[in-house]
């Protein structure tokens, strides 16, 4: 863990206000693409991403500082993102089920990059779309592997330290939701 | 969960490290023997690349501007203002206005004590006048 890291905690054990927001300048991004490659649905994404924050803040005190600030916040997020698709599966939501209507190409949102050519545009929005369909699939283990590996780009020994899974279930379960996610893409788009 | 995987494990796992370009050269030869005897395995390893690119294709999100402001303001509600730490004057006031504040609190300071008769600050011209009953003390 960095002296920052460590300063940071140290002060959000403290419940310094001030601390908080930094944490949340810091890592909101991350953790919101987390959540909604993961939930696929705008609204929930930015509950459970709220939820995360306020987790980490109240049970700061438990955090030991074997692993870094931003694995931590990462294990925090997948089981917040866990248990709410255990939870809307639970109670049927069929919103869940449908995607976010309204999202449109997340890029629309405000990535950095000069605008697409509209027909462009149009088909990255359809790919993604399918793509977040084929994710939402997924059950949640494998969801989450495959969108720590292939979204934030995380090593197998990262992903490893955050889900507590040994080495080869992580690469068996990325194996197996890479190759549902490409029967999922064919039958979308051929 | 056992210890020794299973051989499909081990293949899937193998198969995962050679598509992310992560094995060494004896396990990628290995590898490409078996690919160069087996299609399926070929057109399954195709599937995983594919999938990898679409993956690694989608566009980052961003959070929305407000997440943080509500964050607090849940964590402020749910706490009834508990929560977070004791905070200082100059947490929840902003210095400039702090500054400014104190400025006008030292000009009103200033104008009390100068248009005060028993703390004034202004000096005085006039003679003192002199006290009644000096002149019989002193005597013609």
């Amino acid at each position: 863990m960095t002296d920052r890291d460590r300063d940071l905690v140290r002060r959000l054990r403290a419940r310094d206000e001030r601390a908080f927001r930094e944490l949340v300048s810091e890592h909101r991004d991350r953790v919101y693409n987390l959540t909604y490659r993961m939930l696929g649905n705008r609204a929930e994404a930015e509950d459970v991403a709220q939820e995360v924050f306020i987790s980490v803040f109240k049970t700061v005190d438990s955090f030991r500082e074997e692993a870094k600030l931003s694995t931590w916040l990462y294990r925090v997020t997948v089981n917040h993102c866990k248990n709410r698709i255990k939870y809307l599966a639970r109670r049927h939501d069929r919103s869940q089920d449908e995607l976010d209507e309204n999202a449109g190409p997340v890029a629309a949102q405000g990535p950095a990059g000069p605008l697409p050519r509209p027909d462009r545009a149009v088909e990255g929005a359809q790919m993604e779309r399918v793509m977040q369909e084929a994710i939402a699939s997924l059950d949640e283990d494998h969801r989450a592997v495959v969108v720590l590996r292939e979204i934030e780009d995380l090593s197998i020994e990262e992903i490893c330290e955050i889900t507590g899974l040994p080495d080869g279930t992580v690469k068996s379960r990325l194996h197996r939701a890479r190759l549902a996610l490409r029967k999922k893409i064919t039958r979308h788009i051929g | 969960m056992t210890d020794s995987p299973s051989a499909d494990e081990r293949l899937a796992a193998m198969l995962s490290d050679y598509v992310d370009g992560t094995l060494s050269a004896a396990e990628r030869a290995e590898v490409d023997a078996a690919l160069a005897a087996d299609p399926a395995l070929r057109a399954e390893v195709d599937d995983l690349r594919a999938s990898v690119g679409a993956l690694k294709a989608l566009p980052p999100t961003v959070a929305p501007p407000d997440l943080g402001k509500a964050v607090e303001e849940t964590i402020h509600r749910r706490s009834a203002g508990r929560f977070f730490g004791r905070r200082t004057l100059g947490d929840r006031v902003p210095f400039g206005v702090l500054m400014i504040g104190a400025l006008i609190l030292l000009v009103v300071i200033l104008a009390v004590l100068w248009s005060s008769p028993t703390g004034s600050l202004k000096r005085s011209h006039e003679p003192p006048s002199k006290a009644p009953g000096e002149s019989l003390l002193r005597g013609p």
